[in-house]
């Protein structure tokens, strides 16, 4: 998988690079919407990040540009807070989702996987972890075959888990994710123990094997095979 | 004291002298005319006497001195050579008055006992007399005539006319009272229609304008001026709005950076770092994120201030509350804190639900952050014909009296919530104020200090649009 990043910060195009890289990303940079395009007709690249901010030529209209091009690559579009007219704009030019600044690394590399899931790689819509299975499309989780009932909240939690597969996820990532902008993560976070713990007794999650670990001072991981 | 009221008393006050001065004037012109008449009346009447007196021979002068017509002449003619008397009329048979100096004119009550006369007499039986005192020469004799006259009913006609200046003057006095009342409201009038506007401009729509006519009287001068200070105030406070979210925007990028940075560094501990390590690395996240929360209400509240609308789809409260007391819920039971909740089927209003959500859950949050372990925390909606109220009603310490109009100052926390345990970044209730006023709403904040603190939204349940 080839990722394009597009962004005028330096410091942050080689943040995220190494990120991406840790999982086994191949990345791309560019600094502007022309080296962006030139890199573009270079190499074919799976999934392309945009931020919205970039000099010369904004992050729009170089989305214009490249959809004009008859690229279809998946684009995730980094916009500003409160920009709430460019994002509209922005899915409306072909944007497939967009992420406001500042983000944590648990939600964007979520929302990458998801990406390349629905961009039709894995048609599979199915997140699978040993027996436990949770259809994004449907939404519906099975647990060794049988359905299990999950509140939204608890839907939300394991998804966000299993799209971070193999990686720790913050607790205040992860509220974020959940409970979104207007709760206070730090509140939040504090009683996610408690919607963890009830997620663990509907998916049958005790024991040896265990499914979703705790990891102490960080947060929680799903890890696919058993230590 | 109005203006209006000020200009009417002063108006009024100036009309009450300027026509007591003139009244007073009358007054003394009405009250010596008649002295005047009487005594050219006694004159003259002194003077045919004289003719008579010289002209005949002592034996018919009664009589013909009777021909001037009136018997009730007080009349005496002396001879000023001889110093005897010469005449006396009747009247001056019967009644005694002192002698006076020669060319003068007096007023003279005597008290007479009822009956000796034929003349109207008031209760303490009191005549008075207007009598002239003449030195006329005629046919070489010098004569010294006194002449006198009842004033009947003089003092009822003094009344009368003094009754009459008096009323005359309380008429015209309200009479003035009323027109300048009337008066100062019509010149007034452009001050209220400015002040009215400008309080609008200012509470409102700091964007619009005071209307200016042209013309080049000193109202039109004033309302210049008001949109002048206007134009400033507006400037300086979109550039302090300006600049509250440029700065915030530029804080963004090493944000995102700081907080990736301490991502990665959270999941890639498989070099299994020391505990101090883990510890600072877990306090530098806490940090990182909390200023990321600051910067992101910083943000919001400046676009929101900067936005004039908000769209306006149909909003069901009570759905955003209950799934936001069934978060909250979580935060509440570990603290023993109770939820009462009295909510109605549904609750329709026309806004933004992100938006109505953010503001609620801000309210919700500040509930039980600043409340006693085991409080208690009331929910309620009330509807009226006018608006929809809900009211956040907690058992926290609340604020002290003094404090209340600032909470919804950006950066306002009470004093002991500064603690880091509160987290907040003090823009919570700015922004609920916010958005409530986008939704053309009004929120109020009450609070006991020591015993409950209450939030209250009034929703409207007629939109007006609001301008941007």
């Amino acid at each position: 998988m080839r990722i394009l990043i597009v962004d005028d910060e330096q410091t942050l195009l080689d943040q995220l690079k190494s990120a991406f890289e840790d999982q086994r990303y191949m990345v791309e940079t560019a600094l502007d919407g022309e080296q962006a395009l030139d890199k573009l007709f270079e190499i074919p690249v799976d999934l392309i990040i945009l931020d919205i901010m970039l000099p010369k030529q904004d992050g729009l209209a170089v989305l214009r540009e490249i959809r004009q091009a008859h690229i279809a690559t998946p684009i995730l579009m980094l916009t500003a807070r409160g920009e709430i007219n460019d994002k509209i704009k922005g899915l409306d030019l072909g944007a497939d989702d967009y992420l406001a600044k500042p983000f944590s690394l648990d939600e964007l590399l979520a929302r990458v996987r998801a990406l390349f899931r629905r961009s039709g790689e894995q048609t599979d819509s199915v997140l699978q972890v040993k027996d436990l299975r949770l259809d994004t499309v449907s939404r519906e989780v099975t647990k060794g075959g049988k359905p299990v009932e999950l509140t939204a909240r608890e839907f939300s939690i394991l998804e966000f888990l299993l799209y971070n597969k193999d990686r720790a996820v913050s607790r205040f990532s992860l509220a974020e994710h959940v409970w979104g902008d207007a709760f206070d993560p730090f509140s939040m976070s504090n009683f996610m123990d408690v919607h963890i713990k009830n997620l663990r007794k509907k998916i049958g999650d005790s024991g040896h094997g265990i499914i979703i670990r705790t990891i102490r001072g960080v947060g929680y991981i799903i890890k696919d095979e058993a230590e | 004291m109005t203006v209006r009221q000020k200009i009417t008393l002063l108006i009024t006050a100036a009309g009450f002298i300027s026509s007591l001065v003139f009244s007073c004037i009358i007054l003394w012109e009405m009250l010596e005319q008649p002295f005047r008449i009487i005594d050219s009346e006694l004159e003259s009447t002194a003077r045919r006497a004289v003719h008579i007196v010289s002209g005949s021979d002592g034996e018919r002068t009664p009589d013909a001195i009777s021909s001037i017509g009136d018997e009730r002449y007080w009349l005496e003619i002396r001879d000023q050579a001889s110093g005897k008397s010469i005449y006396r009329s009747d009247l001056a048979k019967l009644i005694e008055i002192p002698e006076q100096d020669p060319g003068s004119s007096a007023t003279i009550s005597l008290i007479i006992p009822r009956g000796k006369i034929n003349l109207e007499q008031d209760r303490r039986n009191e005549v008075t007399f207007r009598v002239r005192n003449s030195k006329i020469s005629l046919g070489g004799r010098t004569f010294l005539v006194s002449v006198g006259r009842p004033m009947e009913r003089l003092e009822e006609e003094v009344w009368d006319i003094f009754i009459g200046v008096i009323s005359g003057l309380t008429f015209s006095v309200l009479l003035l009272a009323a027109i300048s009342y009337f008066l100062a409201g019509f010149i007034l009038k452009p001050v209220r229609i400015i002040n009215d506007q400008a309080r609008d401009i200012s509470e409102k729509q700091l964007d619009r304008r005071i209307p200016v006519s042209g013309g080049r009287d000193e109202f039109n001068a004033l309302a210049q001026t008001l949109n002048q200070v206007f134009d400033r105030l507006q400037h300086a406070f979109l550039r302090q709005k300006r600049l509250l979210a440029d700065a915030s925007h530029e804080l963004k990028t090493p944000l995102t950076m700081m907080r990736l940075s301490v991502d990665e560094m959270r999941s890639a501990r498989d070099d299994n770092p020391s505990r101090l390590q883990a510890e600072k690395l877990a306090r530098l996240t806490e940090q990182v994120l909390r200023m990321e929360r600051l910067v992101k209400s910083l943000l919001d509240l400046s676009s929101l201030e900067i936005e004039g609308v908000t769209t306006e789809d149909p909003i069901d409260v009570v759905k955003i509350l209950e799934s936001l007391i069934a978060d909250y819920h979580f935060l509440a039971e570990p603290r023993d804190i109770d939820i009462e909740v009295r909510l109605p089927k549904q609750l329709i209003v026309k806004g933004n639900a992100e938006k109505l959500n953010r503001a609620f859950s801000n309210i919700l949050d500040n509930a039980i952050k600043y409340n006693v372990d085991g409080g208690r925390i009331e929910v309620v909606i009330e509807q009226s014909t006018a608006d929809h109220t809900i009211k956040v009603t907690n058992t926290g310490p609340g604020v002290a009296e003094t404090e209340i109009s600032k909470v919804f100052d950006q950066f306002y926390r009470v004093e002991e919530s500064r603690s880091p345990r509160y987290g907040g970044s003090g823009l919570g209730l700015a922004i609920v104020k916010r958005i409530v006023e986008l939704h053309g709403g009004m929120v109020r904040f009450e609070s006991q200090q020591g015993s409950w603190t209450r939030v209250t939204v009034s929703l409207p349940r007629h939109r007006d649009k609001i301008p941007a």
